[in-house]
Order: C-alpha cells, then structure tokens, then sequence
C-alpha cells in the first residue's frame, strides 16, 4: 500500500499544492497512557446537562474524539490505547495493571479504523466488565503499574525508526503522587526505577507527555513526583499548567487542543533593518481540508492499482523521459526555459522575509486577502534574543495599531506579505488566539479587478439609501445578531457526510448515517415576531409597498400556468390509470403492447419519473411492482 | 406502401471564391485555394485557375468533377481551334466558347461558376461573364459583390449611355483590394479560405502570387477572437518634465503589449504622444491645431514590432496638452471602429498633468472637457488616467496642477473613467493594469435576508491571483524540417495492477477508493452520486455579528464582491442601505452560499459593507470565506507573558521597538502610502516576461537581474533606512542577538539544508553575529553608477556602500558628472530642478562623508561653468533656492566660515572668481 495518491495525482510544477502540504511529513506515533484508577472514576466535574462526569470519562471522551478528528485530518498517524491500573491485564509483556485496548484485524499501534473508533466510543459499558479498575500500586505489593505502563507502551513503540516518525506517549493521569501509598526503602527503589524507565524511554526518541487533570480545589502537584519524570526544570515547570476545569466542556476542551502536536510548517529568518535577523517558527493553524484524494481500485479485487505516467511526444508520438525544458509561445516562436531559469527568476529575494516598514491597521483593506494565512511564533532554538525583539514589536504593533509589511522570499512563490500582530485571547476554556503574528498574503495590483467600476452608473449619482432606510436597516442588523459567534462553530457538512459515508461503508453497515447541516440558517430564531417585523419594515422602506404584488402576480401567473397543467395530467392519468389490470398485463408481458402514453398513466399515478424509452419505462413498472 | 422516390443527386459544391478585376492594361484574376464539402475540408491547396490560352484565363468553383470536364472540353475544343486557325484564341472568343458550352448543356448543366478574364488583341482587358469589369463567383460571392461595387462604385451596365466598364484602379492597387475583400470573406464564409491566388495578366505578360489568408485553422474560431479583442490606445505624456519617468513607462506599456501578445493576440493598440517638437495626427491635417501631438502608431494588431517602438520612445521637448491627446486618441479609435466594439474601446493616459490646457475657442475649459467626456460616454469608451505627482513641491505651478486636477476629475465623474495618483516609480508600475481578463459573475440571483426577504446581486470574484505562466514541456523529438510541428508532449496515465505489473486495468474496471485510516473503501460513482451532500443553491444570511469577532486572519481565500443587480434600482438601495446600516454600527453579516446548483459543498462566509466613495459607483460587499471547523488546528502557545524575564522587553527595549514601529513607517500622512497592493506589481511576473522578450531575440539571453524600481518590493526602501538610521541604530543597540551555544549540531543541520547558493548572501544564522547589515546588501546590488531615472537615490546607495573606500569618491565624482550633463543639456530650465536635487543630495551626502571641500569646489566650479555657457540662469535659480557652500559648522573639515557661505549667493562672481 506505498502508493501515495498525492504524488500521482499531482502536477509537477503547481506551487499551490506545496503551499498546501505541510513540510513536516514525518508521521506520528501516539500511545495514550489513561490512568483508569478509581480516582479517575470517582473524581467528577459538572456538566452543561446536570450530569457530573468523571475524570476518566473526559479522558476517552477527547481521546474519541481526537481520533475522530485524525481520520480526516492525518490518518497516516498510527495510535495506541492502554490502559493502566486495570483489573486484567492485557499487554505482550503479560505485565500485570496494564491493558492494551485494541480491535480485531488491527495492530496495537496502528492506524485508527472505522471499528476501532466505534468501539472506543463504547468503551465505557463494556469497561467494568471487560477491563476493570483498581489501584495498581499499594503497600505490600512489589506491582509497579506505571512502571509497567510505561514498559507496555515503550514496547508498542518499538516499531519502526526515531528518524521517521514522531514518538509520543500521552499520559492522562490525576494522581500527582503515584507512590503516596509506598513508603520507606520500596518507595525510593519503585520511584527511581520508574524514572529510569521514563528516561530510558526519552532516550530512546520517545517524548513523554502529562495531560494532568486536577479539580480547582485540589491541585495537581507537578513537584511531587512527575515534574521529575518528564525531566522538567525551573522556567519550564512554571509554564505547565495543570488542566484546570470547573466544567466538563471546559475540561474537554483544553484536553483536545493539547493532544495535537504542534507542527511548524518551516523555520524562516526575519530580517529586521539594521541588520537584525532572528528566528520564527511558522505554524498552519488554517488550511481548508478535503475530503482525500481519490485511489484508483481494481473493481473486481478492490486492490489499489499503480498509476504509471508516460510521456509522448504529440508529433512524432514517440515515448520519452522526463522532458528537460519548457516553452512557451510568444511571437510565433516557442521560448524555451530551462527549469533552473524559471526557478532563477522567481528568486527575486533571498529566502527568508524581510520587513520593509509599518503601515497603520486601516491600510489593511478587507479584500486583500489571496489564501489561507500563517501563523509566526518566534524561537529562540537558535538564535538567542529573537523572542525578546519579537515581543518588543509584537507589543508596539499592537499599541499603535499598525502592521508589518514585508517580503516573504519563498523559492515557488515569493509574495509581498502583511504581518498583523493578534494578542492572546484566553477564556474560561483555555487559549482561544495564540499570541503571535498572522503573516496574511496580500495581492499585486493585478490580482485585484476592478469589479466596482464594472457597472458604473451612467448618471453621475448612483441610487444612495436614505436616512430612514439606513436606519430601517440598522435595526435589522441589531436584532439579527449572532451572539457569541466564533468563527470555526460550523462543521463542514460536506466532509462531515463524506466520512461519515464513508464509515457505514467500512463497517459494511446498510443504513446511509443522516448528517445535519449546521450551515442553515436558524428558520425558527428568524421566524420570531420581533424579527419578522425588522424584516418587513426594511423590506417596506426599501422596495416600497407594491413591490411585493407586482412580484407575485408575476409568479402567481406562471406557476398557475404550469401547475394547472401537472394537475390536469395528474386527474386524467388516476382516471385512466382504473382502466387497465396492471398486475395481470406485467404477469403475461403484456405490457409491451400498450402505448407510452398507456404506460405513463402508471407512472404518473406513482409518482415515478416518466422520461426514457419505452423499455425503460416497462422495466421501471415492473421494478415499482417489485417483478 | 408510398412510393419510394428514386433520389439521384449527382451533384456536390465544392465551394471557394473567384474574382477577376479588369483594368484598363491589365486583369486580376484571383481564387482561393480552399476546397470543401459541407463542414468538410478537402484540401487546403486547390488551384481554381487555369490558363486556357494565352491570354485567357479562368477561375472556376462550385462542383470539383464538373471543373474539371469543363476544363477539359475547353481545353479540347482549344486544341482543335489551333489545329485550325494555328493561332491561340483570342479572350473575346473564348468567352464565346464558354458560353455556348455552358449553354449547350443548360438541361443538366455543368455545376461550375465561372469567372474568365483577359485581355484582347488590342492589350485592353476585360473581366467577362458580369459587368462593370468586375466579377466574383462562387460561395463568397455574395460578400464580395457588394463591396467591391461599392469601392469602385463602377457604373451599371444598363446606363446609357454605357460607360467604361473596366475600373480606374492602378494594378497594384487592384490587387490590394482583391486581398481585402478575400480576407474579410475568410472571416465570414467558410467555404472560402487557406490560400489566395492571385494571376495577374499584363503587357508583359502573366504572374502568378501566392498569399496566406488569415484564416487558415477554422473561421469559427478567428471569428469569436475578434469577438473579445479589445482596442487600446495609449496616451503618453513625453513631455520634458517627464523624460526622468519615461523608462518606468517604457516598461510597463511593453510589458502590457507582451501580455497581450500571449493571452490577446487579436488585441488592437495604438500609440499617441504628446509633448513631442513635431506634429502628427490626422486632425491636424482635418481640422487644424492639435500641435505636439504625434501619433506613433495607429490602432493595429499587437506585434514585436511595438513593444521595439514602446522601447524607444521620443524625448519630447515640447509641452503638450493632455486633452489634444485624449481628442486625437479618441478619433483614432472612433476612425478604426466606428460604433462597433462596444465597451472594448479603451484610452490609457499616463501623464503628470503639469501643464495647461489651452483655451477653447468658446466657453470655458470645462466645459470642452465635458463635451469629451460625453462623447466618450455615447462612443462605449472608457479611459485610465495615470496621473504622476512625483516631487511636486519644486518649482510647480500648483494653480495648474489644481486646476487638471479638477479637469481630470471631471472625466472621472462624467463618464467609465479612472484617476490614479502615483508618486514613485514603483508604483507607476503597478497602477497600468497589464492583465485583461473579462470579468464573469459567479452566482447570480437572490441573497435571501430570509425566506420572504431577498436582495438581487451578482457575485464576482474582486482578488484572483495571477499565476505564473505554465509552460508547456518540450518535445525534441520532431524532425527539424517539420515546420508545423507543434513540440508539446502528451502525458498518458495507466493503472496497473500491484500483482501484476504488466497488466493494465481499463477505465471501466477501475473504482474509486477513498483512505478512511488503513482501509480505502472503495466506492462507486454512482453510489457516491446518491450520497453525497447536495446543497441548494442559494446565498442566505445566517445573522449579523461584531466586526471584532472576525478576526483578519481567517480570511481563507481569494476575496468575493457582492454587487447589486445593476439596473435594479431597489436591490442598489436595499445593498446601500443595508451596507452602511452595516458600517455605522461596525457589524458584520455571516452567510451560507452555494454558488451553483449541484455544488457539492456549501461555503460559510463573512460579508464586510464597501462603502462607496464615488458617487457614481454604487455600494457593494466583500465577501471573504471563513473556515469550518475541520480547517482550523487549535495549537496551544505559551502566553507572552508566562515567558520568562529574559525573554521579555524591558521598558528601554520597548521604548526603542515604539520608536522603531512608529518611525519605519510606509504611510507616512501627506505623502504616498507605499507598496499599497493596489499599485505594487509583481516583480516575479515582471522579470518573467521582461526575459521572455529577451529571450524572443536571443535565445540564449540570460535571465536578467531584478528591476531596479522593484526591488522596493523586495527589500527595504534605501531611502527609508536612511533616513530612520538613528532610530533604526538605537533599535539595533537595544536588543542582543547570539548565536544558541547549546545547539552547535543542529545549526549545522540548518545550515547544510539551505539551497546551495543561499549562504554567499550572507544569511542564515552565522550572519547573525556579524551583524549583517540589510542596507550594506541592498546597495551592494548594482548601483555601480548614477543613473537616469532616479541619480538622487543611486547616488545615497553609492555612498552609503561600505565594501571600498573608493565608493565615495566614486560616487561624487559620477553625481558631479550627471549635474553637469543635467544642466548643459537642459531645454529652457527643464531639468533645474532636477539638477538642484542632485546638488542637495550630493550636499547632504558631502557633508556626511567630510567631503566638504568636493562640493564647495564643484559649487564654484558650478557657478563659474554657468557665466561661461551663458547658462545664468541655473545660478540663480540656485540662489532662489538658497543652495549655499558647506560651512565650517555644518562640516569641521570645511575653511569656509559661515558667513561666507552664503556670499556665493550673495555676490557670487568675485567669491566664485577666488575659489576657482
């Protein structure tokens, strides 16, 4: 299965695509560590809808959802469930406390599938019986489960090299004292062989990660014991927060932001005047998703088939390789280019982007804008002090209002490019805008059209609203107002339905699953009387009062035309329809005798479509009739 | 049972055109060479003319097979009147022949049409078979008939009495009008076309030409090019206070006819200058005045020879009047297209509007420009007027500068026409639209407020990007001597089996699959079909919001505009109203659009009011998509204020970044907002094409280095950072930059993954350190010397550079040089004031370097040089602007004390006289 719709599909030289693809591609490999202890059980946190849900439920909650969200955004990733502090155990190393959470024809880390992802979202029925909890580390025991778990999971990872994939261990936990129980010299021994395991771990190329989860009244106390475990010191242990939540919702949303890794896109120099460069990270925070490119199958196997691409020559129609250079024609004459000349000319700026002045917010018109923005963090990996410059203009651009312009050399597409400054913005719920800047694409004076000028009125006025319908206006957009509107609430529906087609045909389920589309707008807030009323008036101080009737008379005209026609075909086919013994002429075959007009007073009476040949009218009886 | 008929048709028509023009001493005979059969081309190389004797000649078309016997039986009988008169039939007996033959058989007759031509005995000619001395046959006939009638408006045959039938016309002329008429007859039949021959029968005999008609793939086609084309005149100002722009203008106008040459090829242009010494135009010959107009070419096809002429185009010494120009570019466009081409028609100003118009005859200036505008308005012409205000506050007669700026306003507001103000070069660059691409709606119809409640608009795009060309791939493989050989290359997909490698699956075994995790689930298109997600189209409100909750940053595509039917005068109102309710109360409206009927997806947008400021525009939306949830990847960052200390600003650090922010500013109030998107082109483009045409002439061209004027795009304005050094020096000396010393290998990594070619311009992070200066690299570039176009500025970056001493001296020397080339060459003062910036820079630039002794020689020097060369009036025109030596305050190297600086001024012969 190496074949890679992407490439095959791809035209060699558009740039937009590698605009689109992100330059990380290294894959992913995730195991979620879940704490299932009775702690996790027993700790709770309200609900929008009055139900207290427990720690642990919030854990699988995000945990299904992220997959869900993987399927369609990077299903190459590969992912593990375990669980620890389990009743059985379940695992290769037989390790007792840890179960490894998994679904027949598929590997333990592996990509998600369609089955895996449904019975994960039934985990919790079957979970008492099939799993179980109990505390994995008591007195008198030798039992170390998060030493096993960490084992267990190590083990998972064993698969395949550092180099290519990303190694992750998620750990949802909200026990901050693991060993609280133990005491004296096994504590010590248990504690250091479990940091030796985590280290070993890390050394191995596999980043440990804590998703602690902790009420508002009871701290999760990093020093006691984890902050060793994941290596953190002084400034870094101050930076993690403990995922604080006086709601579920909450709870659930920081937990799903954080279990997507960030991935920077590119590392690129800001030039700044005076010869001052530093470093910024560039993230993809948002790219429009599709529904995946399409793999050609072999209809009878249902096998991937291999793309081969041969290239002809169209005079002569001989075969060739790889054609070295380009043309175009201009003056009757073909130009040629080679590819090194095209990419010479794009080269009009050294890589990188360089800042050549400030301009005041307002020059920022709505529509310059070409494609999806990126997103800047700066980095002090390799260049020391680059965050401090980054903060300093960051902070001055935000006071007086301005941003940045600059030129973003990139070898396909270098382009003039703004850079607005966006201070955080942190709610209840966590971070909802990184701090940062957005590094918009602007366009060059002919990517804009002057479309306004298009229909230029011949008068030298052109119809202007009065005061009072302005004002009729003003107070229909004041009652049809969004309240909270955020800008990402609507699923695409389109995608929602491909994948979720797409999951009833992997699951060879019948029944087509029913989608909702969130896009429509809200009939019934629309409907209410103080709405209504806001619409009417506009309506009656713009088009006046007999604008309406002379519309509708129109359309009263010519649907009455057309509908007295439908329905007088609709009497005369039920009329007629009485005539004939349908069933016993289909019986015999007779049916072929009849004229098509015979034969569409049937269809017309059902409500079938009359269109076609005669056969295909026969046959479509016939199907209605069940022969 | 009806009777079947038995059907015999024995005939076809094969089609083509036959013309003959009789002269007085000669006779053109001329055919197409197309030969055809319904929608079918036979043959693209038919000859129709055959010579029957001596001076007899006949062009034939209709039925191919009866030709041909026709032919031959003339032929016959030809050989036989030999055999028995041993001489060669005269033309007037042969015409006799013809008709009795055609006569002989007139119950199942030959299906040939026939022109014969000729000359006599006497060496008079005759086109015979049709009158008048003309004659045309055949499909095309019916075209070309009238025409030549009216060209020649040759006299009925039934006048009496009868006049002279044959045509006043000279030879060569008659053969210019029998090439026009076939080529409009190619355009409009399709039988006609591919090749015209022409046999041209003289005294001294008989010739034969050859000569490709425009229409030789299919009229179709050739007919709906012209259909789009567009006629352009371009009105260039060349006047000389323009002479410092007129390479950027050089550029952009050749730039504008080579994309037209790619993407519009039956694209007309004209050119018209002004301002030039000489005169010519056809309304100065008509009409009279119109003086320093020069038409440079008439409205034509575009070619490679204009864009050679737009290269050069004349230094005018003259001061033109803008609207002269626009009235004989006008008349060029009306004289060309008449009321045809309809809002193709298309006038181009580019000019600075220094001068005055002159005084009309009656009335004042304004109302003449009304009266052009409305006929500009009645023709379907619309104008872009490029007004240039570079450097407007020396020496300018702003009474002058308002008062077109009021005319040009005027035309603005009176008809489809559009003021551009541009200050720089770079702009000026932009602000040509090069691109002529004709605009097409992409939803029409309701934008529903709800389901009772709907607004008309039209939707199209107003941001798209302009793509690199693609290129075809070439092909070598065709044999040079295959002239028609196109070099492209086909690519051809095959879908092979994974077990078996050599066995392709045909398309109608294939089955989509799409991934859902490791599985691909494959998936039928019909299936599919009956699935999938099936919006209806429609463009509905969803609910109005704060402008604030819409972040820039979500703007996810090219940019939409809403506009109102146009013509509809309630949805204008409705969208007005609606649009600046919007504006007032900072709202935005958030809206679900499927553009067209079986869309497989909906798009959820935000619309932002645009409110007009002409008044003649009406109020309009622009609609930006907003992502879905699945788009946005919600990444957690650590708070800028969670960082530690270290990281952060301290107050001083943030005081210089305020500085820094506020001063390196782009838009600074009263001047040019810089690199606005509207009026910046795309430098990519620019040296694509600009190679292109070098490329077109010399194949093996290298690709040439980036414009000069655009690499303000790309790199920072030199004289921005100069004149925000101090700032720019205290940023740079706030803020510490170093190299990780932690991180050794991976900054190696880094390194080694840079192109190659990257690390010699001196970035990357070892540069950090060094302190690379961005300045040092912008001037590094090229500036090797002090230039036309902008000398002010090639000189600050010659200065400035820091690679070798001897820059500085270069440059003064060279600046020096470019003052006195100004001065000497200047016609009544034109260029002083360029001179004068010159003299200011290289002041500035003296006094920076301690080089006062250089300029207070070259000043006198200067001074002494113009008593000499009767030139006074560059001295006082220095003295009226106060340009004064550099004092010992200003430069500590300087002997000169203040009070004598200003005696050059003041007295300047003997202080000249001592220094020199």
């Amino acid at each position: 299965m190496d074949i890679d719709p992407d490439e095959v599909f791809r035209d060699d030289d558009d740039p937009e695509n590698e605009f689109y693809q992100e330059r990380d591609a290294t894959k992913e490999m995730l195991v979620y560590l879940v704490d299932a202890s009775p702690k996790m059980l027993s700790t709770t946190c309200p609900s929008d809808d009055q139900k207290d849900v427990s720690h642990f439920e919030i854990a699988v909650c995000s945990i299904a959802q992220s997959l869900k969200t993987q399927i369609i955004n990077r299903s190459y990733d590969e992912v593990a469930i375990c669980f620890f502090n389990t009743r059985e155990k379940k695992n290769l190393q037989d390790l007792n406390g840890v179960y490894v959470f998994n679904v027949p024809e598929r590997e333990d880390l592996d990509r998600p599938t369609a089955r895996l992802i449904k019975e994960f979202d039934r985990i919790e029925e079957s979970f008492d019986k099939q799993i179980g909890s109990k505390y994995g580390i008591l007195p008198g025991t030798r039992d170390n489960s998060l030493y096993n778990a960490l084992w267990a999971a190590q083990a998972i990872l064993r698969k395949g090299s550092a180099k290519t994939a990303d190694k992750r261990i998620l750990l949802f936990t909200n026990e901050d004292d693991p060993f609280g129980n133990m005491k004296g010299v096994t504590k010590m021994d248990m504690m250091r062989t479990t940091l030796q395991r985590a280290k070993d771990a890390q050394d191995l190329g596999i980043s440990i990660e804590l998703l602690p989860l902790s009420r508002p009244d009871d701290d999760f106390n990093m020093s006691i014991f984890y902050a060793e475990l994941l290596g953190l010191e002084g400034n870094d242990l101050a930076e993690f927060k403990a995922l604080v939540g006086e709601r579920f919702e909450d709870m659930k949303d920081q937990l799903r932001k954080r279990i997507f890794r960030k991935r920077k896109v590119r590392r690129i120099n800001f030039i700044i005047a005076g010869g001052i460069s530093i470093e910024l990270n560039t993230y993809a925070l948002v790219r429009p998703t599709n529904p995946g490119a399409i793999t050609w199958l072999d209809s009878v196997t249902n096998l991937p088939l291999k793309a081969d691409r041969s290239f002809f020559c169209s005079d002569t129609g001989a075969l060739l390789q790889e054609p070295p250079k380009l043309f175009q024609t201009y003056k009757n004459e073909n130009i040629m280019f080679s590819a090194n000349e095209l990419s010479e000319i794009k080269r009009v700026s050294t890589g990188h982007l360089r800042l050549l002045g400030f301009k005041p917010l307002s020059c920022l018109k709505d529509y310059h804008n070409l494609r999806p923005s990126t997103f800047v963090f700066p980095s002090d990996e390799e260049v020391i002090g680059s965050t401090c410059i980054f903060i300093a203009l960051h902070r001055s651009m935000l006071r007086l209002k301005r941003f940045a312009v600059a030129f973003y050399g990139s070898s396909t597409h270098p382009q003039l490019v703004a850079l607005v400054a966006q201070d955080e913005i942190v709610s209840a719920s966590g971070q909802i805008e990184p701090p940062g800047m957005h590094m918009i694409y602007l366009p060059y004076s002919d990517d804009i059209r002057p479309v306004e000028e298009l229909h230029t009125d011949t008068n030298p006025m052109a119809p202007r609203a009065t005061e009072d319908q302005i004002k009729s206006a003003s107070s229909l957009v004041k009652r049809v107002d969004l309240k909270n509107f955020s800008v990402c609430q609507f699923a695409n529906p389109a995608l929602q339905r491909h994948y979720a087609v797409l999951q009833a045909l992997a699951l060879d389920e019948d029944e087509m699953p029913d989608t909702k589309d969130e896009t429509l707008p809200d009939e019934e807030g629309l409907a209410r009387p103080g709405i209504v009323k806001a619409l009417e008036e506009f309506k009656l101080s713009v088009y006046g009062e007999n604008f309406e009737q002379e519309n509708d008379s129109m359309d009263n005209e010519k649907t009455s035309e057309a509908s007295k026609k439908r329905k007088a075909i609709a009497e005369n086919a039920t009329k007629e329809y009485a005539n004939y013994d349908w069933l016993d002429l289909a019986d015999n075959g007779k049916l072929k005798e009849l004229t098509v007009v015979e034969l569409k007073y049937y269809l017309s009476r059902h409500n079938l479509p009359v269109t076609g040949k005669k056969e295909a009218l026969i046959s479509r009886i016939l199907t209605h009739m069940g022969k | 049972m009806t009777k079947q008929q038995a059907n015999w048709s024995p005939y076809d028509n094969n089609g083509g055109t036959c013309v003959a023009i009789a002269g007085a001493d000669y006779c053109v005979i001329a055919a197409d060479t197309r030969m055809s059969t319904g929608y079918n081309i036979l043959t693209r190389d038919y000859s129709k003319i055959i010579q029957l004797a001596d001076k007899s000649v006949m062009a034939s078309s209709g039925f191919q097979a009866d030709v041909r016997a026709l032919q031959k039986v003339l032929a016959a009988r030809h050989l036989i009147y030999q055999h028995q008169h041993n001489k060669q039939m005269s033309c007037p007996a042969m015409a006799q022949l013809l008709s009795n033959t055609l006569y002989y058989k007139r119950f199942f007759p030959y299906y040939a049409f026939n022109v014969l031509g000729g000359l006599d005995n006497e060496g008079k000619a005759s086109a015979l078979l049709g009158w008048g001395g003309i004659q045309s046959q055949g499909s095309g006939a019916t075209l070309i008939t009238p025409f030549l009638d009216n060209q020649l408006k040759s006299p009925s045959p039934l006048l009496l009495p009868a006049k002279d039938a044959v045509t006043p016309l000279s030879e060569s002329e008659a053969i210019d009008l029998v090439k026009t008429c076939f080529a409009s007859a190619t355009e409009r039949d399709i039988y006609t076309g591919d090749k015209l021959e022409i046999v041209i029968l003289n005294a001294s005999g008989i010739r034969r030409e050859l000569e490709k008609t425009s229409t030789t793939i299919s009229v179709i086609f050739s007919e709906e090019m012209a259909r789009n084309k567009e006629g352009l005149v371009l009105v260039l100002d060349v006047g000389p206070s323009m002479h410092a722009l007129l390479p950027e203008i050089e550029k952009v106008c050749s730039m504008l006819v080579q994309k037209k040459l790619i993407y519009n090829k039956y694209d007309e242009v004209g050119v018209v200058v002004f301002g030039t010494a000489d005169t010519k135009n056809d309304l100065t010959v008509e009409v009279g005045g119109y003086e320093n107009v020069m038409v440079l070419r008439d409205v034509k096809v575009v070619d490679g020879d204009l864009i050679d002429a737009l290269h050069q185009l004349p230094r005018g010494s003259a001061h033109g009047d803008f609207l002269d120009a626009i009235v004989v570019g006008m008349d060029m466009l009306i004289k060309k297209y008449g009321p045809t081409n309809k809002g193709k028609k298309r006038l181009c100003l580019i000019t600075n509007a220094l001068t005055p118009i002159k005084d009309p005859f009656e009335g004042t200036k304004e109302d003449q420009v009304n009266t052009v505008a409305a006929q500009m308005m009645t023709h379907g012409m619309k104008m872009d007027c490029i007004v240039i205000r570079a450097n407007q506050d020396l020496g300018v007669n702003k009474e002058i500068v308002k008062e077109n700026d009021f005319l040009l306003s005027v035309f603005s507001n009176r008809s489809s026409s559009k003021k551009v103000y541009v200050e720089t070069a770079t702009s000026l660059l932009g602000a040509l639209r090069t691109r002529n691409i004709s605009p097409v709606t992409i939803y029409r119809g309701d934008f529903e407020l709800s389901s009772k409640v709907k607004i008309k608009v039209w939707v199209y795009k107003k941001t798209s990007e302009e793509k690199f060309p693609s290129l075809k791939k070439y092909s070598d493989k065709a044999p040079p001597t295959d002239k028609f050989a196109t070099h492209e290359i086909k690519v051809d997909y095959e879908y092979k089996s994974i077990e078996d490698p050599n066995r392709v699956v045909p398309p109608e075994q294939r089955i989509k699959g799409y991934r859902y995790g490791p599985q691909v689930v494959p998936i039928s298109s019909a299936e599919l079909e009956a699935v999938k997600f099936k919006p209806e189209k429609g463009v509905k409100l969803l609910g109005f919001t704060d402008a604030s909750n819409i972040m820039r940053q979500y703007y996810m595509r090219d940019v939409n505009i809403f506009i109102a039917e146009p013509g509809n005068t309630k949805a204008i109102l409705a969208v007005s109203a609606l649009a600046r309710a919007m504006k007032e109360l900072n709202k935005v409206a958030i809206i679900r659009c499927v553009w067209r009927q079986g869309q497989a997806n909906v798009v959820v947008g935000v619309l932002t009011p645009n409110v007009s400021e002409k008044d003649n525009i009406p109020d309009s939306f622009y609609f930006n998509v907003l992502p879905f949830a699945e788009d946005v990847r919600e990444f957690q960052f650590p708070s800028f204020s969670n960082l530690p200390p270290l990281m952060q600003p301290n107050e001083q650090q943030q005081q210089a970044a305020d500085k820094f922010v506020q001063m390196f500013d782009l838009a600074p109030s009263g001047k040019e907002e810089a690199l606005q998107p509207n009026l910046t082109p795309n430098p990519v483009l620019e040296r694509y094409y600009r190679s292109l045409e070098l490329k077109s002439k010399d194949s093996d061209a290298a690709i040439p280095p980036l414009d000069e004027t655009l690499r303000k795009i790309t790199e920072p304005d030199a004289e921005l950072l100069y004149q925000n050094r101090a700032v720019i020096e205290e940023f740079h000396r706030s803020f510490e930059l170093k190299e990780n010393p932690k991180l050794k290998k991976s900054s190696r990594r880094v390194l080694k993954e840079k192109p190659s070619g990257s690390s010699e311009e001196g970035e990357g992070i070892s540069a950090v350190g060094q302190a690379m200066d961005a300045i040092e690299y912008t001037s590094n570039v090229k500036v090797e010397k002090v230039g036309d176009s902008n000398p002010v500025q090639d000189f600050e970056a010659m200065i400035s550079r820091r690679d070798s001493p001897q820059w500085i001296t270069k440059a003064i020397q060279s600046m020096k040089d470019k003052i006195f080339d100004l001065v000497e060459n200047s016609f009544e003062g034109d260029t002083y004031e360029k001179a004068l910036e010159c003299l200011a820079a290289l002041r500035k630039g003296c006094i920076l370097e301690q080089e006062p002794k250089q300029f207070n020689d070259f000043l006198r020097h200067l001074h002494k040089f113009c008593r000499e060369k009767n030139l006074s009036g560059f001295s006082e025109y220095l003295m009226s602007c106060e340009m004064m030596l550099i004092s010992k305050n200003e430069a500590p190297e300087s002997d000169i004390p203040e009070h004598e600086a200003r005696l050059l001024i003041v007295k300047k012969e003997p202080k000249a006289e001592q220094g020199s």
